[in-house]
């Protein structure tokens, strides 16, 4: 009986903080939810690539290859292949991307569960909106 | 039921023996909490020098294609001799964020500066590095430049001409006839035909830039 009372509280209730120390640790030791870096990447390709089409000469008039193809939908329509094939040449070939236009759409759809980068220009016909994302 | 919980002489033995309890219970939690912190203080020093380190290589890029950097005459076009000639001091002028740190600066593979052993976190921009030539030619009445430039050169030695025309504006004249030569800064953004008055044949020579896609990437260490 006095050996059971020996067993005191004080070393039960220090191993259960000990758990709780414990506890705590292991949400440090498992991991960090890590900041999403993959975006601040991707947003630097679309920035870049916009950047890149508007300050790119255009295949026949007006300002640049950016306002050529917002300009009007034949516009658009007689650009729609060389724009994507510049698109695809500027970004590399591991990464996919989606133009948006005011008169139309060139690229690939946007996947749901994949981080991507977004960027807009705005030009006179409305704004052209970069979406890029990772193969 | 009498002992153990009220019997005089097993009250002071269960004394003696909590005494001893507590002192190892103390000492089983400080180190726990010791261990605990150790523990902390390493994930968020982990945790944080990404962090800092990915701050560091976007910055660090966003300056180096900023347009009034040292490299880049616009925004994300880097001007080639520029990038021939930068070292590791011109990259911390432009960037001072990597003052004090190791990094390496890449332009599609080929290693621009880089100072120390940079095995930390890589930023990627994608950039055009412009390089700009010379063409001259001959032209008697009229032509419209396939290519664009800032800025064209005219030489009248063998030609008598009173007025020249970009896009109908009339950017040079003299009524008894245009001598020597003369530059005139002209809009890149526009596709530019150039007309003449006159007779004889003018040299004229522009500027256009010529242009490479390149991969500008920036990787930092400690």
């Amino acid at each position: 009986m006095s050996d059971r009372g020996q067993l005191s509280l004080s070393v039960v209730e220090a191993g259960v903080g000990i758990l709780f120390l414990l506890a705590v640790a292991a949400g440090f030791a498992v991991d960090l939810p890590s900041p999403p870096t993959d975006e601040t990447q991707l947003d630097a390709y679309a920035g870049d690539a916009a950047t890149v089409l508007a300050s790119e000469p255009p295949r026949h008039a007006d300002r640049s290859r950016l306002t050529e193809v917002t300009a009007s939908r034949a516009a658009f329509k007689r650009e729609r292949a060389t724009l994507r094939r510049r698109v695809a040449a500027t970004l590399g070939d591991n990464l996919q991307f989606r133009v948006e236009t005011p008169h139309g759409v060139v690229g690939d759809p946007v996947p749901r569960a994949t981080p991507t980068g977004t960027a807009t220009v705005p030009t006179g016909d409305g704004p052209v909106v970069i979406e890029v994302w990772y193969v | 039921m009498t002992a153990p919980f009220c019997g005089g002489h097993l009250t002071t033995a269960r004394g003696q023996a909590n005494l001893l309890a507590v002192a190892v219970a103390f000492l089983l939690v400080v180190s726990a909490v010791g261990a605990m912190l150790g523990l902390a203080a390493a994930a968020f020093a982990d945790a944080d020098r990404p962090a800092t380190d990915r701050h560091a290589a976007t910055s660090a890029t966003v300056r180096l294609v900023a347009a009034d950097g040292s490299l880049a005459v616009r925004e994300n076009v880097l001007r080639a001799e520029a990038v021939d000639a930068v070292d590791a001091t011109t990259v911390v002028a432009s960037a001072p964020v990597l003052r004090d740190r190791a990094f390496r600066v890449e332009l599609d593979d080929r290693v621009l500066a880089a100072r120390g052993d940079a095995d930390g976190v890589t930023h990627r921009r994608i950039v055009t590095v412009a390089e700009t030539t010379t063409r001259t030619r001959h032209v008697s009445r009229a032509v419209t430049l396939p290519r664009r430039t800032a800025r064209i050169r005219f030489d009248f030695a063998s030609a008598s001409v009173e007025r020249v025309r970009v896009n109908d504006r009339v950017v040079l004249a003299s009524p008894g006839g245009l001598r020597g030569t003369a530059t005139v800064d002209v809009s890149r953004r526009a596709t530019l035909r150039v007309t003449f008055e006159g007779t004889g044949t003018v040299r004229l020579t522009t500027f256009p830039t010529r242009t490479r896609k390149a991969r500008l990437e920036v990787t930092v260490g400690e």
